[in-house]
């Protein structure tokens, strides 16, 4: 991910540790919400209908589509934040 | 050092943690249908929406925590001196009498 400062090995490899751990956390809750979403809870049948088989696809495809612009706008903010804080701390600088 | 590198460890994954769950609670409220792959516009102006709202929420919160936090920190810090004190009045009052 961008915006992170400069890391050693060390720091790597657990930020590449959190990374997966949270993919697989989003995987979890994308399978909760998209199995909500699109099976119906009478299960008539064991086999994934054809209508079924489309929602999935679907419910797939704009859950990643979400997932990556919450991501951007969840980056700009933050890039706004450190810039806000920066101006903050500059200005107290001046003031002192 | 690694003090520091563990608190970052620990606001990093705070943050993911947040990502996730924005996302899902975003997807959940504001899909509804599914005719196609891609958002439509009423999707997309919604998730927009939607994720603001939440980090807007989370800035509110942040901000009235660390205001109240000092103080909550400060009455904690306070009651358990006086119930120190208080053991150490009563442990006094003790020892001179098992002198005796």
């Amino acid at each position: 991910m961008a915006g992170l400062p400069p890391l050693n090995e060390e720091q790597m490899k657990l930020v590449q540790d959190l990374e997966i751990e949270m993919m697989s956390d989003m995987y979890t809750r994308m399978t909760n919400s998209c199995h909500k979403k699109c099976i119906p809870t009478k299960y008539k049948d064991s086999e994934i209908g054809k209508g079924e088989a489309v929602c999935i696809d679907r419910c797939v495809a704009k859950y990643w589509e979400i997932h990556e612009r919450v991501g951007k706008k969840l980056q700009k903010m933050s890039t706004q934040d450190e810039e806000t804080l920066k101006k903050l701390a500059a200005e107290q600088g001046l003031l002192k | 050092m690694a003090g520091d590198l563990a608190a970052n460890v620990r606001q990093f994954k705070d943050f993911l943690e947040l990502y996730n769950h924005i996302s899902e609670r975003c997807f959940n409220f504001c899909v509804m249908g599914f005719n196609d792959r891609t958002l439509t516009e009423t999707e997309s102006n919604c998730v927009d929406r939607c994720v603001m709202k939440h980090i807007n929420v989370n800035h509110k919160i942040m901000s009235v925590y660390t205001e109240l936090q000092p103080i909550y920190m400060q009455r904690r810090i306070d009651e358990m001196s006086q119930q120190m004190e208080a053991a150490l009045e009563a442990q006094q009052v003790d020892a001179p009498q098992q002198q005796v």
